[in-house]
């Protein structure tokens, strides 16, 4: 087993703000609001109306852009693909081309990657048209609708654009699929040789009957803002009311960092250990004893001392319960000096990204740590009066950073959280 | 690493040793899907669990587990979609099985993962259709209930295990690649780990989907339609089935008085780079075979028999059976070589962890099933296919390829007693 470190060597970022790492780093600085009304979805029979969009967005000049920077074989491979796939896939598809790009690899480095892909269920919409269509007329199901629709497909796409042969699979456990994908790359290093992995936190897809179903849950945001989208998403505030789903993706690329090294590449940070626990309750409840357990967990598997930590990437949904458990399991796993960490809940801005928070979010938060900057907590207008730590309520802060928690937590009581250092 | 439970339902029975006895008497499981109707492209046939007895198994596994176990599977099945019941059974029977309830590891180090992708295709689509009629009218618990992690999710509340929790999949491939994912969950410091391959859980508009990509049956009569490396072989047959393992380091087992059933000796994965058009990839297979192999410590020489992924399609039987004949060079002649989807059908994402189940039945009882419907074999593949009857075997490999170049394989040894 390698005991090298593993490096972030490459990251990318699609979300409604910006396609770009930089893009991104800038919004949320400036406090901007991915959130609108849906445009791509119709939402006219459902409660849920706003989410982060990228549903209508025109990927051509992004694949006319990136196709001409690539190196040859995988242009020419993502030209073919993007023939082929659906608009969701094919996002994640140019993304994990930019994080290609962004770490330099060659196309023989390429083809050394396994592939991990961070997610499950992500084509709901291309399943129910698939179930209006066959309804209405019993027929219309193309030879390739079932290929499509298997989230491992994504994989195979991946594992094709890269030419790699490396094991390629999707892992999930609910919104913290992100890190769960994290663990695994690890794991692939440590355990089964890679010499590099593409994490992909994968968009979702969401369909209509999907938002319902989080809306009947009484997850979502819906009553309250509906005319003012970007104010909807509000950790902490005490007038939150849940969460805003959106579309979103991230990839990171994980390296030994000696390879990275020798490759003359940068590392953004190393990312040191991923804390996973169950809380043994397959529903909704956020539970303070899991969480706590999953940081301790991954500051113990990361070698980080607790005193190191100087800013959590919170998982804060904008939940009335969630938020506040979160703080409450901060204040247990780091003790008192969970009050010299600054907290900031991305979604303010980002909405809830799904399967792909954790990666984004953890992309987003190494950028700031390497910013020495950390993002506001967008839309507390007053401050729940149960919170007792730094949640960046009154905007960006300067902020040297020399580790950080990047949290996720999921139905179904998965809690993760991941721990990245600064990269010596 | 040991395996210390075995549990599945198939549609010739829910349990490991008798499910084997009928596979062994020539027994097939496939008939069709009562639940589903007939669609223009899809398979006529199937092997349908839809008919399953859930109250009656519920009843007997309450009557082996502690009382509090027993209401919490009771009611989570009473709650769940379809398909989560059968998981939780599953789940159940292997986890009695290997003792966990007398012989318990501590809760924070039990881990449970899910093996499998999109799992709920049929609840999905009666859920489109309450939604169409009144989208209030859908389960209000559908957020979490079409999730496939709800799966793993719902065993980690019924065992009570906090540990590790999250679900892999990859395609038909889904089953190894659990097991593979235990494993590493094992080495980083999990006392035991919970591997459970739910029912794949085909809607109409599946098997239509399926039947449209032409990779299902045309064939009518269920009980001769899955031959796999058999000549008239058209295309595979869908089936239910479940199944779950409990997997646990040597010592850990031995210390806390299990009974090992197998070892598991490696899992390897791959792809084949190529996702369309979905063509398995002979080198590729045999190359991960010799690796897998490898990484148990183990050559061709050693191997008995292999659990072909033969699903009896045309394309993909032929290139395992080239992959096999190219892995095993001169050895092909002796190494035995069996599909037990030639009975059960093919349950999917679940099927590599029955095929596993199914063979520590059979390095332990020293016995081989044969592959049904096997008549006329392929002449392009040139393997020694077994027989039922009684063997002497030691070293097993598992395979497994999933839809888009999707690959994973392990090795499976009897358990001989010593350490």
């Amino acid at each position: 087993m390698s005991t090298d470190p593993v490096v972030v060597s490459g990251m990318a970022l699609h979300t409604p703000l910006s396609d770009e790492l930089m893009g991104n780093l800038a919004a949320v600085m400036a406090g901007r609001s991915a959130i609108t009304a849906w445009r791509s979805i119709d939402t006219s029979r459902i409660y849920a109306k706003i989410g982060g969009d990228l549903g209508d967005v025109d990927l051509n000049p992004a694949l006319t852009e990136l196709t001409a920077r690539l190196p040859p074989g995988i242009g020419a491979r993502l030209g073919r693909l993007a023939r082929r796939l659906p608009h969701m896939p094919l996002l994640g598809l140019l993304t994990v081309a930019r994080a290609v790009l962004d770490a330099g690899l060659e196309e023989a480095e390429a083809a050394e990657a396994h592939v991990l892909i961070a997610g499950a269920n992500l084509s709901d919409r291309l399943m129910d048209d698939g179930f209006a269509r066959f309804a209405a007329t019993r027929s219309g199901i193309e030879a390739s609708h079932e290929l499509y629709l298997l989230d491992s497909t994504l994989a195979a796409c991946v594992s094709e654009l890269l030419g790699s042969r490396g094991p390629a699979f999707v892992i999930n456990g609910a919104c913290a699929s992100g890190n769960l994908a994290l663990l695994a790359g690890l794991r692939e290093l440590r355990h089964h040789g890679a010499k590099r992995v593409i994490v992909l936190g994968a968009p979702s897809d969401v369909s209509p009957r999907g938002l319902h179903g989080f809306a009947l849950l009484g997850a979502l945001a819906i009553h309250h803002h509906q005319d003012e989208p970007a104010r909807a998403s509000r950790p902490w505030d005490r007038d939150r009311e849940g969460f805003v789903p959106a579309h979103g993706c991230g990839v990171m690329v994980l390296e030994p960092r000696s390879l990275c090294v020798a490759r003359g590449a940068r590392a953004w940070a190393e990312l040191c250990g991923v804390g996973v626990t169950s809380d043994a309750n397959h529903l909704t409840m956020p539970n303070e004893e899991g969480q706590a357990r999953a940081i301790s967990l991954a500051l113990q598997r990361g070698g980080v001392a607790v005193e190191e930590l100087d800013f959590v990437s919170a998982h804060a949904t904008s939940t009335p319960a969630g938020d506040l458990v979160e703080l409450a399991a901060l204040r247990a796993a780091l003790g008192p000096h969970a009050e010299r960490v600054r907290i900031n809940a991305p979604k303010s801005m980002l909405g809830h990204t799904l399967n792909a928070s954790a990666v984004v979010e953890g992309v987003l938060a190494v950028l700031q740590m390497n910013a020495d900057t950390v993002h506001g907590s967008l839309n507390i207008d007053h401050l729940d009066p149960g919170v007792d730590l730094d949640v960046c309520a009154s905007g960006p802060a300067r902020q040297p950073v020399r580790a950080l928690l990047n949290n996720a937590f999921g139905f179904g009581g998965h809690n993760t959280t991941s721990v990245f250092r600064r990269s010596a | 690493m040991v395996i210390t439970g075995v549990g599945m339902i198939t549609p010739l029975g829910d349990d490991v040793d008798a499910v084997l006895d009928r596979m062994i008497a020539g027994e097939g499981g496939i008939g069709r899907f009562m639940n589903l109707a007939q669609t223009p492209h899809g398979a006529a046939i199937g092997g349908d669990l839809s008919a399953y007895n859930v109250t009656g198994r519920v009843a007997a596994l309450r009557a082996l587990v502690p009382k509090d176990v027993g209401e919490r599977l009771s009611r989570l099945v009473r709650r769940s979609p379809w398909s989560v019941g059968l998981t939780l059974l599953v789940a159940l029977d292997a986890a009695q099985r290997a003792g966990l309830f007398e012989r318990p590891v501590p809760a924070q180090d039990l881990a449970v993962i899910g093996a499998g992708n999109n799992l709920g295709a049929r609840y999905g689509e009666e859920g489109f259709g309450r939604f169409v009629k009144e989208p209030d009218y859908i389960d209000a618990l559908q957020a979490v209930h079409m999730l496939d992690t709800n799966h793993a999710a719902s065993v980690s509340e019924l065992l009570g295990a906090k540990g590790a929790l999250f679900t892999v999949g990859a395609a038909c491939a889904s089953g190894n690649l659990g097991l593979r994912a235990a494993v590493d969950e094992l080495r980083d410091g999990a006392a035991a780990a919970v591997v459970v391959a739910p029912v794949y859980d085909y809607a109409a508009t599946t098997l239509e989907a399926l039947g449209a990509m032409g990779a299902t049956t045309e064939s009518r009569d269920a009980a001769h339609a899955s031959r796999p490396f058999d000549a008239a072989r058209d295309g595979f047959v869908p089936a239910h089935g479940a199944a779950a393992v409990i997997i646990e380091p040597l010592d850990g087992a031995l210390a806390r008085g299990a009974t090992p059933l197998a070892e598991l000796r490696a899992v390897e994965a791959s792809s084949d780079a190529c996702h369309r058009p979905p063509k398995p990839d002979p080198e590729e297979q045999a190359r991960l075979f010799l690796r897998a192999l490898a990484r148990g410590g183990h050559g061709v020489a050693e191997l008995d028999l292999v659990s072909a992924h033969a699903a009896s399609t045309p394309a993909g039987d032929l290139a395992e059976g080239q992959a096999l004949a190219r892995a095993l060079g001169d050895e092909a002649a002796r190494v035995l070589v069996n599909a037990p989807k030639g009975a059960l059908g093919h349950a999917g994402s679940a099927a590599s962890l029955i095929q596993l189940g199914l063979l520590v039945a059979q390095l332990r009882r020293g016995l081989t099933h044969g592959t049904a419907n096997l008549s006329a074999p392929d002449p392009r593949v040139p393997l020694q296919f077994a027989d039922a009857g009684p063997r002497s075997l030691t070293l097993a490999l598992n395979n497994a390829f999933g839809l888009a170049g999707l690959n994973c394989v392990s090795v499976v040894r009897r358990w001989d007693g010593e350490v």
